[in-house]
């Protein structure tokens, strides 16, 4: 009887966060006029892929016709490079932080923590200011830069609280082997650590990608990416909304983090949860 | 020349001092165990011959060569941890190389080496596979191969056994003796089990608080301690320790107990004062296994009686003092007294200083 009410309940939960991507979908293959005619939750009568074929190709984004696409491409030129580099950077952190004490690693530390507490309308300014120093600004460099330099604190922490669980000796051998800071780090510490490259890479990538305040102050007309694209597109004022267009622009920009949830999050629940390494 | 001299050791963490003044040499082929309880330094010790610690004074020379502020990988030794420490994602042959590739040895020479090595442990079948896929035992034999399998000047081992279950230590006890026999390898092992320092080690250094006591060769250690610590960290049950005075009597030096009690005669001619008598159990017995010559047959009464198997343990009341004799199994309440100590093996240890006169 418990196990019903438990299946009822998990089912309710589902539904109530279904809804929304279920009426998104459906309007996103309908034809403007069935959206005015018709339910909201009501299936398309006569489906068709329209308004994804305009939102990607020719729906004005401000005042460019051009669709979506050159957008979507920008959030992948951003994304990837922001998602390796500040992956990469926060393992060496985690590693070095853990493994090789140094003097000051105590402050260091005490910084990054810090660094993950801000809250990123208190950086706006001085990072503008340093990458129009820099001559980044208004690039997809740039913003790559900010989300490096965001993302660091983070993943730092994730992989030091992760190498945390290795124990100290592993590495004393290593050394003793012969093997240096790097040496170390790429054969013995990395191939541990693949579930929790997982876990940062999986929560960078969605942390970036769905980024917007970032993207609207430090890109150009040009160099935005997609969820900035997304609203210019949304925004626009001239004529009536083309609500299915609307639906279809967004569901481009939300593929891509839905799909690695999709794939990845198996491996993410695994390195959330995984244990202690044993020797 | 030793191949491995610590020389004037001192170490701190914080404001406590772990290490103070240690000195000690291994010879060429030497078995050292560095015996000591937990907590006194001997991990870190070790830790600093091995290069992974910096010592605050002193030197360590391994090989004629000072290599205090060399860095671990080019000081020539191999260490063999607790925890084993093997890497968990490398399976036994790759474990066993690393330390080879890591040092340009060519694929083909460190496959060759490893397979030497696996066939001196009998691991060969073991080679492909996962360390998490190793017992224990089999675990402690990776992490003993991947130390040998690069023939090092000086090995160290930190309590590599006591992870292990009784029978299995006994076993891997006897193979590690093997093992230095073969390689006629130079080792310093760590433990706080004595009896694995009595039966591997060719000498002994006896550590407490940072301190070294005593080096010698086991039955040294055993039948003439340094001082109070070592009598009474040796030997299970360990050595009897009884305050008392000396007093002259008649020109014939005696043994007071504190408390009262037979008063001992003492071989020797001692000087007079507070003092404190050893004598180990097995020297406390039935007076038929003892000398006749250097018995001495107090009148001393059975408190408690303990039997191991081998043999009982026997504890008498004698003045304030408790001691433990060893007697045969078949000894009863009955016939336990009258009860013989061997005056011959008796140690005599200055109160105020801890050390043996
Ligand atoms: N990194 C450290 N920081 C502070 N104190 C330490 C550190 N490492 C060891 N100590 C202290 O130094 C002392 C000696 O430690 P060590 O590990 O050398 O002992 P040990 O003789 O190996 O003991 P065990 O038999 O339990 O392994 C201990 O009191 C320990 O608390
Ligand atoms: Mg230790």
């Amino acid at each position: 009887m418990t196990r019903v009410a438990l299946y009822a309940a998990l089912l309710g939960a589902a539904l109530l966060f279904l809804i929304p991507l279920y009426v998104v979908g459906t309007a996103s293959l309908k034809p403007l006029e069935e959206i005015r005619a018709g339910g909201l939750f009501s299936l398309p009568v006569a489906p068709t892929f329209a308004a994804w074929a305009k939102a990607w190709g020719s729906a004005c984004v401000g005042a460019n016709c051009v669709g979506l696409k050159g957008y979507f491409l920008n959030s992948w030129l951003m994304a990837l490079p922001a998602v390796a580099i500040s992956v990469a950077v926060g393992a060496i952190n985690g590693y070095a932080l853990t493994k090789w004490w140094f003097r000051g690693s105590e402050f260091l530390f005490g910084a990054l923590v810090v660094g993950c507490l801000i809250p990123f309308q208190v950086i706006l300014i001085p990072a503008a200011r340093t990458l129009a120093t820099l001559g980044l600004f208004g690039s997809l460099s740039g913003l790559v830069l900010i989300h490096v330099a965001y993302g660091v604190p983070v993943t730092t922490l994730l992989f030091r609280n992760f190498y945390l669980t290795v124990p100290d000796p592993i590495l004393q051998a290593a050394r003793l082997d012969g093997a240096g800071f790097f040496a170390a780090f790429f054969h013995v510490i990395l191939p541990l650590s693949l579930p929790m490259l997982a876990v940062a890479s999986i929560l960078q990538f969605t942390g970036i990608w769905n980024d917007f305040l970032f993207g609207v102050v430090f890109t150009g007309p040009e160099s935005a990416p997609v969820t900035v694209a997304l609203n210019n597109l949304a925004g626009a004022t001239l004529g009536a909304k083309e609500w299915n267009v609307n639906m279809a622009a967004a569901l481009i920009a939300a593929l891509p983090t839905l799909v690695v949830y999709f794939v990845s999050g198996r491996w993410f629940l695994r390195g959330l949860t995984a244990g202690a390494i044993k020797a | 020349m030793s191949a491995l001299s610590v020389q004037d050791i001192g170490k701190r963490f914080g404001a406590t001092p772990v290490l103070s003044g240690v000195s000690l040499d291994v010879a060429e082929g030497e078995f050292m165990v560095l015996l000591g309880p937990s907590g006194c330094g001997k991990s870190t010790l070790l830790n600093i011959v091995a290069g992974l610690e910096e010592p605050d004074a002193g030197r360590i020379v391994i090989g004629g060569r000072d290599v205090t502020r060399v860095e671990p990988r080019d000081r020539d030794i191999a260490m063999v941890f607790q925890s084993y420490a093997l890497y968990p994602t490398m399976s036994v042959r790759r474990n066993m190389g690393f330390g080879l590739r890591m040092r340009g040895t060519s694929r083909g020479e460190t496959e060759a080496l490893v397979q030497e090595a696996a066939r001196l442990l009998q691991i060969e079948p073991l080679l492909d596979r996962r360390p998490s896929q190793l017992s224990g035992g089999q675990r402690q034999r990776v992490a003993i191969g991947r130390a040998i399998v690069r023939k090092p000047a000086v090995f160290l081992f930190d309590e590599p056994l006591s992870n292990l279950d009784a029978k299995l230590r006994a076993e891997t006890r006897a193979e590690l003796r093997d093992l230095h026999r073969r390689l006629a390898a130079t080792m310093l092992y760590v433990t706080h089990d004595q009896v694995e320092a009595m039966t591997l080690a060719t000498r002994i250094a006896v550590m407490n608080r940072g301190v070294i006591e005593q080096v010698g060769p086991p039955q040294e250690i055993y039948d003439r301690p340094a001082s109070l610590f070592v009598a009474g960290f040796t030997g299970s049950p360990p050595m009897n320790l009884i305050s008392g005075e000396i007093v002259a009597r008649e020109g014939q030096a005696i043994f007071q107990p504190d408390g009262g009690g037979p008063a001992l005669p003492l071989p020797e001619a001692c000087r007079p004062g507070k003092i404190i008598l050893g004598i180990r159990p097995e020297d406390v017995s039935d007076p038929l296994s003892l000398p006749e010559i250097s018995r001495w047959i107090p009148h001393i009464l059975p408190l408690r009686m303990e039997a191991t198997g081998a043999d009982t343990h026997v504890t008498f009341a004698w003045g304030e003092a408790r001691i433990t004799g060893r007697f045969k199994p078949a000894v009863t309440e009955k016939n336990v007294v009258p009860v013989a100590l061997d005056l011959a093996k008796l140690s005599l240890f200055d109160p105020a200083t801890g050390l043996r006169i």
